[in-house]
């Protein structure tokens, strides 16, 4: 073989492995994870997919979203109430007493907010307080030590399948949201039946 | 005998020795112990408990069975309990308190034994164990830094370490108290 061609050939094989590497991610206790959290909401991928679930599973770096969160996840109105919370305030602050640049994170129609990394990298821990637009409001009562997804340690299941490891979905009224449901969502807020389903 | 032979045999007789003492009984008579010095166990369970439980053990952190160096409170992992203590209701129990106790003490026991045996032990040596070292920093630690050096959680720890909880001057269950406030 003539030493331009084994050259020629080494680059090539060079080239094949570098554009094979990034390809092979084969990680299969996050791929489990992410299986685990079922199928996807009619009509989503969008801002009003997978109430309640963690959302930093995928919307992290290197995760299966587009999008990174630093912070995410979903108020519901009641613990025996999985209707998500239209317009509530989120308000964060971290470790060094930042907080996220555009002050006003808040729900949309079915509950679900996030804040991009791009726009808020906090470092943690974080305090949080959730505020509905009829003016109640929750702290909670312990700090964000690493998560970034509510739903790594609040599940919406009733009644939870782990009480001793795992917390109630997070909720901000003794029963139902006095403002009532957004009257215009692209899913129902009410996800009785979404976590009913099997 | 030839050599092939001899050699068969012996692979045959050590295999055949190996399977007889994985076989053998345990011996269930004998209990590995390690003896670890009291760190001021009245001292942690009335005023340093609570610290710990406020800046260390939240579900995502410590308080995780998954985790290392595992931490009960209330508002995070419960310890398995027939009183219906579940994640973010009811007090912390003893058999917690005991059980925290025992993770913190017993993360470095030969290091902590020794410490506990100097005489005039500083801020200096004590910051070397790990339960202050990691969340000061002076260590990797995965969450980040959970104490900032001098605020008053850390003071509590410290003064805990060093035996002077309970002396006059240092006025550390006010200290413990502050730096178990919630946010």
């Amino acid at each position: 073989m003539r030493l331009g061609t084994l050259f020629v050939s080494c680059a090539l094989l060079g080239t094949g492995l570098v554009a094979l590497g990034p390809a092979c991610k084969y990680d299969p206790v996050y791929d489990d994870e992410v299986k685990a959290l079922g199928k996807e909401t009619p009509g989503g991928p969008d801002e009003y997919h997978r109430p309640g679930q963690p959302c930093g599973l995928c919307h992290r770096q290197g995760g299966v979203a587009k999008t990174d969160f630093s912070i995410s996840g979903t108020i519901f109105a009641g613990l025996g109430n999985l209707t998500g919370v239209n317009e509530a305030r989120i308000d964060l602050v971290d470790s060094k007493g930042t907080s996220p640049p555009d002050t006003l994170v808040s729900t949309n129609c079915v509950g679900n907010f996030f804040v991009l990394r791009t726009n808020w990298d906090p470092a943690f821990p974080i305090v949080v307080r959730v505020t509905s637009i009829s003016k109640v409001s929750q702290t909670m009562r312990s700090e964000i030590g690493r998560s970034s997804s509510c739903g790594d340690c609040h599940k919406p299941e009733l009644p939870l399948h782990d009480p001793l490891s795992t917390v109630d979905h997070v909720y901000l009224f003794s029963g139902e949201d006095p403002a009532g449901k957004a009257a215009s969502c692209r899913i129902d807020p009410d996800l009785t039946t979404y976590y009913e389903a099997p | 005998m030839s050599r092939r032979a001899a050699c068969c045999l012996a692979f045959l007789g050590g295999v055949a020795a190996l399977a007889v003492s994985c076989a053998s009984k345990p011996d269930s008579s004998s209990q590995p112990s390690l003896q670890v010095a009291d760190v001021d166990p009245a001292g942690f369970r009335n005023n340093v408990e609570p610290v710990f439980e406020r800046r260390c053990a939240s579900i995502d952190c410590h308080g995780q069975a998954s985790a290392g160096m595992r931490l009960y409170s209330e508002d995070g992992l419960r310890l398995p309990n027939s009183d219906n203590l579940a994640a973010g209701s009811g007090p912390t129990s003893v058999a917690e308190i005991n059980a925290n106790y025992i993770a913190l003490v017993g993360l470095q026991p030969e290091l902590v034994t020794s410490l506990m045996a100097k005489p005039n032990r500083t801020a200096d040596d004590v910051r070397h164990l790990l339960i202050l070292a990691k969340p000061l920093q002076l260590e990797r630690h995965k969450g980040g830094p959970a104490l900032l050096l001098g605020e008053p959680a850390d003071e509590c720890i410290e003064l805990w370490l060093l035996g002077q909880m309970e002396s006059a001057q240092s006025n550390g269950p006010a200290l413990c108290a502050t730096g178990a406030k919630p946010p």
